[in-house]
């Protein structure tokens, strides 16, 4: 596993993005309780609130262990037009460049604590894709 | 801020913040709005505008 960052990122409207930026459909909320949603290109991970802090990004290259009690908020993949993966914030403009390449990415998001808003999200980037 | 009689202050219920947030960056990036950039805000009430 590599480490390819860890961000402290301020969760304007209880949100944080993984996406591409050259991207334009940021996906749409149903209830707003949900883990996570998705376009091809954007990944929306429900976290606490920007009122009660900041929250730790972390994002990891290659096979990981599963953070313990952590839960799985999203297993799929992003779409990336261009070389770079953005994690942050679209709202505050808060925007954590990694050098990924184009191309489809498998990712998994995990989330923790899995019983209440997550303070800590985890992104984990896969050679192969999902099964 | 109006006040008065029984008037109280509420947070927004985060999923109703992530909705909101969902849509307003939804918004700024199918008009290609970045930070500090003006946009116009019309209100249309359909037959009083030419």
């Amino acid at each position: 596993m590599t480490l390819l960052g860890r961000f402290q990122v301020l969760p304007l409207q209880a949100q944080i993005d993984i996406r591409d930026p050259g991207g334009s459909d940021y996906p749409q909320w149903e209830t707003g309780e949900e883990r996570a949603i998705a376009t091809a290109q954007c990944i929306a991970v429900a976290t606490q609130g920007d009122m009660d802090g900041r929250v730790a990004v972390e994002v990891r290259l290659g096979p990981s262990a599963v953070p313990s009690g952590a839960t799985v908020a999203f297993d799929g993949e992003v779409l990336l037009s261009g070389e770079e993966l953005v994690v942050g914030n679209y709202l505050g403009g808060e925007e954590h460049r990694l050098p990924l390449g184009p191309g489809w990415h498998h990712v998994t998001v995990y989330t923790q604590p899995s019983a209440a808003p997550a303070v800590e999200v985890i992104v984990v980037l896969h050679a192969e894709p999902p099964s | 801020m109006q006040g008065g009689a029984g008037a109280r202050v509420e947070g927004v219920p985060l999923g109703e913040q992530r909705i909101q947030g969902g849509v307003l960056s939804s918004f700024y990036q199918k008009f290609g709005i970045g930070q500090g950039d003006p946009f116009q805000v019309v209100v249309n009430w359909g037959d009083v505008l030419p």
